[in-house]
């Protein structure tokens, strides 16, 4: 009724600015003109080889119309990349919704309920419930606030910690600076990231566990720098044969690359072993949002 | 505690609420409880409650709608969502108390003390005729309720002219000249209004875009608006702000 024809109005204005925001970018026409004459020289070269005196006409012509087509081309090639980037974002979203995460805490819930731990078993479903809450907010935007994503990782990291019954600590720190209420990131990079450290490497460990994130900019870039102190890539436990790669971790690094591809940076997602435990390296562009 | 009505289709919602209820150290005379629009009304009408707890998912139709049939609004309301943010947006353009599902213990006591506070009962029949305004109106006829030090004020969208931020405050001129502070940062009102024809130009600005005078060209330029005053642009926001003026005008 009256919510729904709102909230299509609602719906029709995002999409509008997205569509807006991205065809704006114009940087992107003089990359692929390039690529695209390249691929044109040979056969206009194959062409005169044969018929040399229509070669002229022929080629003139081949080459108005390939103008025209590249121009095609382009706007092609940024709404298929738009297309891309979106497609993942849905990606992001459903791997956090339908993973581990929800079922894990559904059996920490179920435990404290078999204990008749009504306390704890509520307050653990609120802090659920208000975590699934920004996700879901946050997922609905392309860009959020730094502040806000870290907001974010703050309680789900409290809230894993309290699953493992305090059996690692955390550290966030970001380079003075950086300023958290002025800089805009894609939601959720960092999420499975951490998410894959604690699992994979401090789970399986015997001894307590920590995660160190640092949030430094570099050449126009934001980069994130994730390191554990667990049992890292190469000593898996029993149970752990397969590689410490998730399902999303490979969306966020599909993620990241996109995001480069469409703001024309150089960024890069790097794992690395360390002595002890692993470090993640997620470079993203650097916005600021004023 | 008086009459109190709780309102939601889910039998189980309601025994959580009757549970939250035993738990929580204020007292209740009566409570009754309704699982439809109709059937709400009816026992609203027949009760008279005091405090009303109203789920805004009811089968097809809406807490707005058993809102709107009710003539004679002289109770307290708490409104309970699952997860519905136009609505959770109504509810704070109209300042009114919300509480979401699953509803956390400390929550409901927040709420329910401020049901006891007498001071924010007086604003009551304004909020929901706002609610209920905002509900059937197009943006340009919004109102929005804000509070500031002097207690709740209800302003027309259309006669803010714009918002400045100081810290944790937020300054809003109107078109009057009058300027009102709130206790409430930009980040706040930026969330709210967005999507009714204001826009965040800079860090420390958000305007009124039906309000604007004129746009000077420059790095990021400059606006001046209704009341003559002059707001700067940032560079990051120039292009996004000279395409919604376009679209105006």
């Amino acid at each position: 009724m009256m919510t729904e024809t709102i909230k299509c109005r609602e719906r029709d204005a995002q999409y509008k600015f997205w569509n807006d925001k991205v065809n704006s970018n114009g940087r992107k026409d003089r990359k692929s003109k390039r690529v695209f004459a390249k691929s044109y020289l040979p056969s206009t070269f194959h062409y005169t080889c044969i018929l040399i005196s229509s070669a002229v006409i022929s080629g003139t012509l081949i080459k108005l119309f390939h103008r025209k087509k590249l121009i095609e081309g382009l706007s092609h090639k940024v709404e298929s990349l738009r297309m891309e980037l979106a497609s993942a974002e849905l990606k992001i979203l459903s791997a956090k919704l339908n993973p581990h995460f929800i079922f894990n805490a559904l059996n920490s819930i179920n435990q404290f309920v078999c204990k008749n731990e009504k306390q704890l078993a509520s307050d653990f479903i609120n802090r659920f419930a208000l975590i699934m809450r920004k996700t879901l907010i946050n997922s609905e935007k392309g860009k959020i606030l730094l502040e806000d994503d870290l907001d974010l990782l703050r309680l789900y990291l409290d809230l894993e910690s309290v699953r493992m019954e305090n059996k690692f600590n955390y550290i966030i720190e970001i380079e003075p600076s950086i300023e958290a209420n002025n800089t805009l990131v894609p939601p959720g990079i960092m999420q499975p990231i951490v998410e894959n450290s604690i699992w994979h490497g401090l789970v399986p460990m015997a001894k307590d566990g920590l995660i160190k994130i640092y949030i430094k900019k570099e050449n126009g870039k934001l980069i994130y720098c994730i390191e554990d102190n667990g049992v890292g890539r190469f000593k898996p436990t029993e149970k752990e044969t397969k590689s410490r790669e998730s399902r999303g971790i490979n969306i966020t690094k599909e993620r990241i690359k996109l995001l480069n591809q469409l703001e024309e940076i150089n960024g890069e997602f790097k794992i690395s072993d360390l002595a002890e435990g692993v470090s993640v390296t997620a470079e993203l562009p650097y916005e600021k949002a004023f | 505690m008086d009459t109190t009505l709780i309102v939601d289709d889910e039998k189980h919602c309601i025994y959580n609420m009757l549970d939250l209820i035993s738990q929580c150290s204020f007292e209740f005379d009566f409570i009754i409880t309704a699982q439809s629009v109709e059937e709400a009304v009816y026992k609203t009408k027949e009760f008279k409650p005091d405090l009303i707890f109203l789920d805004i998912h009811l089968g097809n139709q809406t807490g707005f709608d058993f809102l709107s049939k009710i003539k004679k609004r002289d109770f307290e309301l708490i409104f309970i969502t699952a997860y519905d943010q136009y609505a959770i947006k109504a509810f704070k353009f109209s300042a009114l108390d919300y509480l979401l599902k699953p509803i956390n213990p400390e929550d409901f006591k927040r709420a329910l003390r401020e049901y006891k506070n007498k001071e924010s009962r007086k604003y009551l029949k304004n909020k929901m005729n706002v609610l209920l305004n905002n509900l059937k109106n197009d943006i340009s006829k919004r109102k929005i309720a804000i509070s500031s030090q002097e207690g709740l004020e209800f302003l027309d969208l259309n006669k803010i002219v714009r918002l400045e931020a100081d810290g944790n405050y937020t300054h809003i001129f109107m078109k009057k000249g009058t300027k009102i502070t709130a206790s409430k940062n930009l980040k706040f009102f930026e969330e709210m209004l967005s999507d009714s024809n204001f826009f965040r130009v800079h860090h420390s600005h958000m305007i009124n875009l039906a309000l604007v005078k004129k746009y000077y060209r420059g790095k990021g330029g400059y606006l001046v608006m209704d009341d003559d005053t002059s707001v700067n642009v940032s560079i990051r926001k120039k292009e996004g702000l000279l395409k919604y003026l376009s679209e105006q005008y």
